[in-house]
């Protein structure tokens, strides 16, 4: 008896049978979903019926379709619907079954993963597009700065040829502003042009040694005939314990301390103007490059201090009154790993601090001279000597025998170099060209093509004989070479442009 | 003489088929995304020149693979409208596989492929997009703005008279 009441509260209950002719026409219905009568054609139920009443003459398939959402009668309902097309002794039937509440859940769980695919999808693509509108605005806005500077250049040359000319003393005043107010364009235009490579991700930081000693009395030369105009003190004050050679794009620091005195100096009219210089040590090779410039002029108001403290190279740059300078610092500065932060300054003022990551040079020395002892670096490098002449090959260790941090071992051939690469790590290979068996060219080829990328990556200086064919040792992926013959100082120069290299592949 | 065809909107979800149909039959749009589950199936008649054809329209769920659809779902159909969305890439990028499994299993239907949610998107940009991604399409349209929906349903009607 309850099986009975069961199977019909859970399974009779949910299912209707609907037995039709070959014609379509209803012949017999439980009507235990909805209301049938007999005698009706079933196409004319729902258009469902029109799509599969071209099934009927093909006896004994039974097709099977689910989900089905139809409304009969004024009942709406999903069904799973079994459709037997009929045989000799069996009239066609359709049975229906009940899927309405799993169909009603299936569809919030369905909703809830296909909306939150859509918003992702919408999410990225707007990123997409601001990075193409970035790019966009970027590479209009170095056009046009590129443009404006022809006609400039111009304007300006005019200008001195005119001042050459006989003038009166108002005529030089009026040549005077009108070079100055070009030359302030000039300079715009240029912060323009730096700001889109920036943000377009263009801007190549090129290492090299400098001297924070020579930066400074540069720019002291730079600053003496504003100050000499302006009653300003203005004092740079270089810590005992920075390091006499750093490692770091010159023409760029040069440019983030000129950007932040020029606003400085623009500023501030009276008190003074002080530029400190401290490192701190981060280990053995390198340190972090603190300096700081206060001054005692008008000031940021705090919430533009903020909102300049807080925008990151990923966002919009938006300050307004200080020009582009202050951008192109944070930019520069955050393109070199760098901080920088502004803060009030004594009394009224303003105080910038900045710090950079720095490589120290220990003693990457710009001028050699020929018996000069070159400190290469005291990091460990490991080099391999490619000749298949033993006179090369101890003419080029005898060269590189004061510096004990080089590890040096040999190959006769490009053959040999390959199978020693694989065997162990070098830090650079100085292969002659002409050897038997295999040649350095080729040698070269094999050890960039190689799948690899630690032996790929390992630089070749090409030793050679015939240095026009520079073209072809680039097409080899050789990146530097030595005629022969050469001198001590050019195979350690070489071998330095190969290290400092390395230093910007690291991006220190 | 009255005919009636069935055909089917096919496409990854969310894309706009159920708003085309909405659009064709209703001539009514929501900005809201409700997600078909299974199969809603509705009909109109159009007229082309002196004749009329019922189109039995089957709106079914999304699917971003054609062979992930319930085969029953297909029978018997004599066009697909083969639906994109314009501003999703995933919704396109398969497109040459997609028609292609169309064409080789339903060898005798007719297909149009639509990129839909074109009111979304700059017509000019897009067509560059199309060109890379190398898509064929048929109709570009919008169920909001009802921009080419009848015509895309009426020419499909045609080729299934020819
Ligand atoms: N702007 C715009 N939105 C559209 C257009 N077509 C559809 N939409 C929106 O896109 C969303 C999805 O539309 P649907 O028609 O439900 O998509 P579907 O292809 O039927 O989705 P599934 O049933 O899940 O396969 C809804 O929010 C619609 O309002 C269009 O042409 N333009
Ligand atoms: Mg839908």
């Amino acid at each position: 008896m309850i099986t009975e009441f069961l199977k019909e509260k859970y399974i009779t209950s949910k299912c209707q049978i609907i037995v039709i002719g070959h014609d379509g026409n209803i012949t017999e219905t439980d009507n235990y979903l909805f209301e049938t009568n007999n005698g009706t054609q079933i196409t004319n139920l729902h258009p469902f019926f029109e799509t599969i009443s071209h099934l009927l003459p093909d006896k004994n398939k039974e097709h099977v379709f689910h989900c089905v959402n139809l409304e009969i009668n004024e009942v709406k309902g999903n069904y799973n619907i079994v459709f037997f097309s009929g045989s000799d002794t069996l009239n066609p039937y359709l049975i229906f079954y009940d899927f309405t509440e799993n169909c009603d859940y299936l569809q919030t769980i369905v909703q809830r993963r296909n909306d939150s695919v859509i918003a992702l999808e919408t999410q990225l693509l707007k990123e997409k597009q601001h990075i193409s509108e970035k790019k966009f605005k970027n590479k209009f806005l170095a056009n046009i700065s590129h443009d404006l500077k022809t006609p400039l250049g111009a304007v300006l040359g005019f200008l001195e040829i005119l001042n050459k000319t006989p003038l009166n003393n108002e005529q030089k005043d009026l040549i005077n502003t009108i070079r100055k107010s070009g030359n302030h364009i000039k300079s715009l235009i240029d912060d323009l042009l730096d700001l889109s490579k920036i943000e377009a991700g263009e801007l190549k930081i090129n290492y090299s040694t400098f001297s924070v000693y020579d930066l400074i009395n540069h720019i002291q030369k730079i600053y003496t005939p504003i100050l000499a105009s302006k009653n300003l003190l203005f004092n740079p004050v270089i810590q005992q314990n920075i390091p006499p050679f750093l490692v770091c794009d010159k023409t760029r620091v040069l440019q983030i301390f000129i950007n932040l005195l020029d606003n400085a100096f623009k500023f501030t009219n009276e008190g003074s103007i002080s530029l400190n210089i401290a490192c701190k040590t981060i280990n053995k090779n390198s340190v972090e490059f603190n300096f700081s410039i206060t001054d005692t002029g008008i000031g940021f108001p705090e919430a533009k201090r903020n909102s300049i403290n807080s925008f990151t190279k990923f966002h919009q740059t938006d300050i307004e009154g200080s020009g582009l300078g202050l951008s192109i610092v944070k930019k520069l500065v955050e393109n070199m790993n760098g901080k920088m932060q502004i803060l009030p300054g004594v009394k009224q003022g303003t105080c910038v601090q900045v710090a950079i990551p720095m490589q120290t040079a220990n003693g990457i020395v710009e001028n050699l001279s020929n018996n000069q002892k070159i400190p290469l670096t005291e990091t460990h490098l490991q080099i391999l000597i490619a000749d298949d002449n033993e006179v090369n090959i101890r003419l080029i260790k005898k060269m590189l025998k004061d510096y004990p941090n080089l590890t040096i071992e040999t190959a006769k051939n490009g053959v040999e170099v390959l199978k020693i690469v694989e065997q162990k790590y070098f830090d650079l290979i100085l292969m002659d060209i002409e050897m038997p068996e295999m040649n350095g060219l080729e040698a070269s080829l094999k050890i960039k093509t190689h799948p690899n990328p630690i032996i790929s990556n390992i630089p070749v200086i090409a030793i050679t004989a015939n240095a026009t064919e520079i073209e072809k040792y680039t097409l080899a992926g050789i990146s530097g070479y030595v005629s022969k013959p050469f001198l001590k100082q050019d195979l350690l120069i070489a071998i330095e442009k190969i290290f400092v290299e390395n230093l910007q592949k690291m991006n220190i | 003489m009255l005919s009636s065809k069935k055909i089917v909107l096919v496409g990854h979800f969310g894309v706009g088929k159920s708003s085309l149909i909405r659009r064709f039959v209703k001539n009514s749009f929501s900005d809201d995304y409700l997600v078909t589950v299974g199969v809603h199936i509705v009909k109109k008649t159009v007229h082309i020149d002196n004749d009329e054809i019922t189109l039995i329209i089957w709106d079914i769920e999304g699917k971003e693979d054609m062979q992930k659809l319930r085969p029953s779902f297909l029978l018997g159909t004599s066009g697909f409208i083969y639906v994109f969305d314009a501003t999703r890439e995933s919704t396109y990028i398969n497109l040459s596989d997609e028609i292609n499994y169309i064409e080789t299993h339903y060898p005798k239907t007719n297909l149009l492929t639509v990129a839909n949610k074109i009111d979304l998107i700059e017509k000019n940009i897009f067509i560059k997009i199309a060109e890379n991604y190398k898509l064929k399409i048929d109709y570009y349209s919008s169920a909001k703005t009802g921009e080419n929906v009848e015509l895309i349903f009426n020419d499909l009607a045609k080729n299934l008279i020819k």
